[in-house]
Parts: C-alpha cells; structure tokens; sequence
C-alpha cells in the first residue's frame, strides 16, 4: 500500500467512523428542544434515490417519504411501529381487524393477515403474493409492512416489484392535515401498481398519472419506453410550480396532534340499520364529542408503538404505564378515590347499585361500547373491509364481507367482551383433521363454471346456491388431490362430498373469526344497564337471545347470543325471572328485619330498665 | 302438643334454610369461585327471605318463651347471649345485601357491603355452632 492509496483511504476510513457515531445520534426531528409549537416543514423533496427534487430534472421522480422525512426522523425507528410491523417478528396481542378477503363469484370470505391472531389465515395461504396484497389491500393501509420487505416477495413478482417500487410507509396519511390531502388517491394508485408514487399522489403539490400496470417487465423509470414500444402511458408525476420557492423546498401541513378525520380515513364503521338510514342518525364515539382526539389515548413516540388501549396490553408488552391508557386508567380509582392514571384523568363512574360482580365477568366495553344490541345482530361495514372513502364500491348495504356486530362473546380469561365478527367462507383440503385453505387458482375457474348460470348479484352479496352446485363443486376438485379431501367452510360447517353425496360436520377451523370492539364508546345514559337491571335480567333479553346471523351462501339459521357465552339460557332465564318477584322477595326481608329489630331495641330497653330499677334499688 | 311440634317443625326449617344459605354461599367461594354467581347465586337469593321469615317468626316465639332477661327459661345464659347477638348480627347481615339491590350507593361501597355481608355471615356461622354446643352440653 503507497502513500497516495494512504491518503485517499485515510478520508474514506474517518468519513465511515463518524458516519457510524452519527448514525447512533437522534435525527434533527426526533430530539426536539421542548416548544410545544410545531415546526414548520419547509423542506426539500428527496426521491428515493436521495437525490433533491428539482423542476427542471427529467424524468421527475415522486418524492419518497423514506428519504424526504427520512432525513430529520429516523425511518427504521418510525417503520418499526404497529401500522407497519405486520409480517415481521412482532408480537401479535389481541385480535385485531383483518383484511378480509371476498368474491361472491367464487363463494369466498376470507379473513387475512400477516399477523399469528388466532382464526386468521396468511395470505400466502391462498395464494395472494405480497404484490397482489398490496395491490388489494394497500388501500387502508399506510404503508411499509410487506410492501418494503423485500425478503417475503415472491421472485416470480420481482419484475414487477422493479417496475412499481416498493411501498414506503405513508407519513402523509396520518401527519399531513392539509385538507387538499386526498387519500382515496393512494388507493387509486396502488390498483395500477404505482406502488412508488402512490405516497405523492396524496399530496396537493403532486399529481400522478400513468400505470405501472401497463408497463413492460422491462420498464425503466430513468430510460422510461422507447418510442414505439407501447402506447400505454407510464406513471409519472407533475409537481405544481407554485407550490416550490427558490430553494425547490416546499412547505407541508404536518401535525404530531393528529386530527380524527385523518384516522377515520381507515378506521371508519357504519353499522347497516334500517331505521338509521341517514349517515347523521348514526353517533360518535363520546370521547369526540367531548373535544378529545383519537391520539389522546392512542399515543406513540418515535417508535410508532401506537398504544392500542386493552386491558393487558401494560402486561403483555411489559411496560407498567400503559394501563393508563385503558379504560380504567382514566375512569377507575383506587382504595383512595383517587385516578389510577399518572397522565389522565377523566370522571370517576359510580356505577350505582351494579353489583361489583359485573366488574369481574365484564369488560368496561361491553356496557358502554359499539352498538346496543338489540333482538338482531347488525351487518357493519368498515374502510379496511369495505374500502369506505376509495372509488368505484359497492355501496349496497349487503355487499361482502358481512361483519356482524354486536356479539358477547367470553375471552380467553373468562370476561364477556363485545367483538365484530366473520364467519369464514373458503375452499380447503382436509388432511387428518387439519384443514388448509385452498390456492384459489385451484377453484376459481370450477367455481366460476358452476355459477355461471346464475344472475348477476348487484347488491354484492352471496348469490343463491344450493347444496347440488357445492356438490358438484367438490366433486370437480377431487381430482386436484389425491391425499386430501376439497371441503367447503362456511357458516360454521364443513361441507364434502362422500359418495356424490353433500354432508357437512362441526369444525373448529369453521368457526367464525372475532375481533373486540373499542368504539364507539356510548356515553353513560346509553350504556347497557341505565334502564335498570332489567336491560340485562329479563327474559328476552337480547343480550341473552339476540339473534346473530350464521353467514354463509347457504340459508343457515340463525344461533342466539348466549351460544357464544359459557352460561346456558335456562339458568339466565331462571335468574331474570327473580327480578319479576325481586320486589315481593326484598319486601318479605325488610318485613324480617323490622321484626328483628324491634325486638333488639326491645331488648335494650329491657336492658336499660333492669339498670335503672338496679340503680334505684342501690 | 301440636303447637309445641308447629314451633318445632319451625325450628328445624328455619334451621335447615341456614344450613343452604351457608352452603350456597360459602362452598362456591371454597371451590375457587371469586364471586357467588350462576346457579349458586339463584339458590342463595331463594331462600334468603325462606330463612329471614323463620327467623324472624322463630325469635318472636322465642322472646315470648323465654322473655328478654337471661334468668327465664330453660337454656343457659351463654345460650341465650349466643341468640341475641345471632339476631343483632342479622340486622346489618340482611340490611347489608338489601341496600346493595338498590341504587343507592356505588360500586366502591358496594364492595364495603358485600364485606359487611361475609364477615358477619362468618360471625353469625360460628355463633349458630356454638348455640349448638351450648344447648348439647346443657343437656
């Protein structure tokens, strides 16, 4: 080695040293000084190969947030967080909200996830790739997660990934609260697999056009097509001129205070009745009403850990100060009457005359959130599963996926807690006792073949099948596999066919997929319980015999509520007929108590004049 | 004759209601259960008032035999000491459970009740034994 490699290494050596020793250092954005006031983003665009943004380059790039916000906030930290974990190694927690996959074509409702919830199936199960996730789902999604882990994509997709970039985590989507930000933009663009621009495109100053879609494997975003290759147009992007200042920086509405119509862009429902047919008989979760936001209780810090707000979360993710921001950290108090909450406190339900009992067999969710139940279960549509706020859906009330709501149903410890619900609807291969999902490039051409007869169903929900066509169905695919038996799942059951006969069993695997309900929370004059005991403790009470739907293509019966809770309805009945005689009964031993009592006082007094009379004596 | 075995007959189901309420209302809470409820609960609120109205109609039969002083009487004035503090247990025993069906007091005094109910319950448990040991040695 010669003095002159010496001297052009010798740089190199103490740029990557100090690179390594800034690399540990907070970013400009992550170590604020203290001022509540909010910085004000005037920056510069960066596309994702960290190269500025200027007008004047061709072709324009779409800004990346990985590299644009990525230079003030540690990316690695921020992407770490909840929204845009699944698929890695995280914990799951509880149940959560799946991506549901449906087609009536093909008689499918199935409840997806890259996460290990229980009663979930991976994506990869049924054959969807990360590509056509993302593509299917990317809707309500903000980004990152699978989009950006390169390991889990699927090599016969990886032209197409080169062509569509992969899918940064969307800061934009919660942070920016210009109200030009149009997310349904995000949705439209990741359906042409614009999967890069799909982040700008949200914003105001940015206006994407083109597909990656109709691009060649081959595609190029730098060298673009040659002339007369195609006529399809390729995705570009066009900034707006105004928008830059002399220094091609511009300026961008972000908030840490996240506002609740931002959130609602994904975490919308709307609850099918037809005696709230207009959107403002529907009502707001209390909390809002009040002038709370959203991320009052969900918070994060820089790691995007977004607390979710159960009651073991503290637990489970063994960080103590997360209980205040349950439930019963703003509304329960200790021995002292004091709030538990160390941040907030909010007021102290007194709850009177509710036997402490129902705190034990209880959730605070299921008095006081979601729907009241009533003598049926409700359909519920939401924006992860029926892409509410995006272009070209169904609006009809009964399109697929049929969420149900509310069901009681009892937790792994024991509490009855209201859930969403979805029965799933898939074709499967049964091995032993084990049944798994089907690749559905197995049976959508049979399925399709079979129900092809059938009307159009404009209203998106099941089409009117009966038991010959599943039949016919099964028996098309047996031939596909030899070791293992094609079912059909659905409502419950498990369908075969055994000597061109349709039968069905009871199956674990069938059962349906439930996740808790949080909101909206009801406020206390409309919780469960403020018309009396007798909301709960009558005979026909629907929190015992509410009807719940059984979905699925065929017609099934309905069960009734208390088939999901471990107490049978004769011992609810028996008890709720107590409260008919509870006056009478109450009556009988206050009437017992004055007898005794009376003869207590009696005795003292007796008492009291032999000591007088002693006295006297002496 | 037959009043005696009236009062008798009286005594014995007032006592066997006893017996149930303790066991309904103890035994679930031996057997791990945190709380009294279900079928347990059903059985115990039955016959709580079965239990009020023999003993309440048990002590007036018992205060016109015996009278209020300890000298009367055939039992012993252990026994009868046993008796009157049995009967001023029942008071904030009952009245303890009765005030928690109404809407009267929170969920935070509830609790209180619900400890008033058990401790004396416990009290009154033990008393009924030792009335029994007392009234088996006297005889």
């Amino acid at each position: 080695m010669n003095n002159r490699s010496i001297s052009y290494l010798f740089p190199l050596l103490v740029c990557i040293l100090i690179g390594q020793f800034l690399s540990g250092q907070p970013k400009l954005g992550d170590s604020p000084a203290g001022s509540r006031s909010p910085a004000v983003h005037r920056i510069k665009l960066m596309d994702h190969d960290s190269s500025a943004i200027r007008l004047f380059k061709t072709p324009l790039l779409p800004f990346s947030t990985e590299t644009t916000c990525g230079s003030c906030h540690d990316y690695n930290v921020i992407s770490s967080g909840w929204h845009f974990n699944a698929g890695s190694e995280t914990k799951p927690g509880r149940n959560g909200q799946p991506w549901i996959y449906s087609d009536p074509n093909t008689l499918t409702q199935i409840p997806l996830s890259y996460r290990d919830w229980k009663g979930v199936i991976n994506p990869e199960d049924i054959g969807m790739s990360v590509f056509e996730f993302v593509k299917t789902f990317g809707r309500h999604h903000p980004g990152g997660s699978v989009g950006e882990q390169e390991d889990r994509w699927q090599s016969e997709n990886a032209f197409r990934w080169n062509v569509s970039g992969n899918v940064d985590v969307n800061c934009l989507v919660c942070h920016d609260v210009n109200p030009a930000n149009d997310r349904s933009h995000y949705a439209k663009q990741l359906q042409k697999e614009n999967f890069r621009w799909a982040a700008a495109s949200t914003a105001s100053i940015a206006d994407v056009s083109g597909s990656a879609k109709d691009m060649p494997d081959h595609y190029d975003i730098y060298y673009g097509l040659a002339p007369d290759e195609s006529k399809a147009i390729p995705p570009q992007v066009k900034y707006d001129k105004i928008a830059f200042n002399e220094k091609d920086e511009v300026f961008f509405d972000v908030t840490r205070n996240i506002p609740n119509e931002n959130c609602y862009f994904c975490h919308s429902t709307m609850v099918v009745d037809n005696e709230r047919t207009e959107f403002w008989q529907h009502g707001q979760d209390v909390h809002l009403q009040r002038g709370m936001n959203c991320v009052d209780c969900h918070r994060n810090g820089l790691d995007h850990q977004i607390i979710r707000g159960y009651e073991n979360e503290s637990v489970e993710k063994k960080s103590p100060e997360l209980a205040d921001f349950t439930c019963a950290g703003c509304h329960a108090s200790n021995e002292y009457g004091l709030s538990v909450s160390h941040n907030n406190k909010g007021p102290i339900p007194e709850h009177k005359g509710l036997p402490p009992l129902h705190f034990d067999k209880f959730s605070c969710t299921t008095c006081h959130s979601g729907e009241m139940v009533k003598e049926k279960s409700f359909l519920t549509k939401t924006s992860m599963g029926h892409g509410l706020g995006t272009h070209g859906i169904n609006k009809a009330d009964s399109t697929l996926p049929h969420i149900i709501t509310p069901i009681f149903e009892e937790d792994e410890t024991g509490k009855i807690i209201p859930v969403n619900m979805v029965w799933p609807s898939y074709w499967g291969w049964k091995n032993g006792d084990n049944i798994s999902p089907m690749n559905k490039d197995s049976y959508t051409s049979i399925v399709k073949s079979v129900l092809s007869e059938m009307p159009i169903n404009l209203n998106g929900s099941w089409p009117n099948i009966d038991e010959e066509m599943i039949n016919n169905i099964l028996i098309s695919l047996v031939s596909q596999e030899i070791e293992s038996t094609p079912v059909f799942v659905s409502g419950g059951k498990v369908y075969f066919t055994e000597s061109g006969i349709l039968k069905d069993e009871a199956h674990s695997q069938a059962k349906a997929y439930t996740w808790p309900i949080g909101h909206n929370v009801r406020p206390a004059t409309m919780a469960l319980g403020s018309g009396g005991c007798n909301d709960c403790h009558r005979l026909d009470s629907p929190f015992y015999t509410s009807s719940i739907t059984v979905d699925s293509p065929f017609k099934t019966d309905d069960v009734i509520m208390i088939e999901f809770q471990s107490q049978n309805l004769f011992s609810a009945q028996v008890f709720a007929n107590a409260f008919v005689f509870r006056p009478w009964l109450k009556g009988v031993i206050y009437f017992s108590v004055f007898i005794v009592a009376s003869l207590v006082i009696l005795f003292f007094f007796n008492g009291l004049q032999c000591w007088i009379g002693d006295k006297n004596a002496e | 004759m037959i009043g005696n075995f009236k009062r008798n007959m009286g005594y014995i189901f007032g006592f066997m209601s006893f017996i149930i309420m303790i066991i309904t209302g103890f035994l679930p809470l031996i057997l791990g259960e945190k709380v009294l409820s279900g079928w347990w609960m059903i059985s115990h609120a039955t016959v709580a008032p079965v239990f009020s109205i023999f003993l309440a109609v048990g002590a007036l039969f018992w205060v016109k035999s015996t009278g209020f002083g300890f000298n009367n009487g055939s039992e012993s004035k252990c026994a009868k000491k046993i008796v009157w503090v049995f009967l001023i247990l029942f008071i904030p025993n009952t009245l303890s459970i009765l005030f928690s069906m109404n809407t009267w007091f929170p969920s935070a005094t509830q609790y209180s009740l619900l400890s008033i109910h058990f401790y004396t319950a416990i009290a009154m448990f033990v008393l009924a034994g030792l009335y029994l040991n007392f009234s088996h040695n006297k005889k």
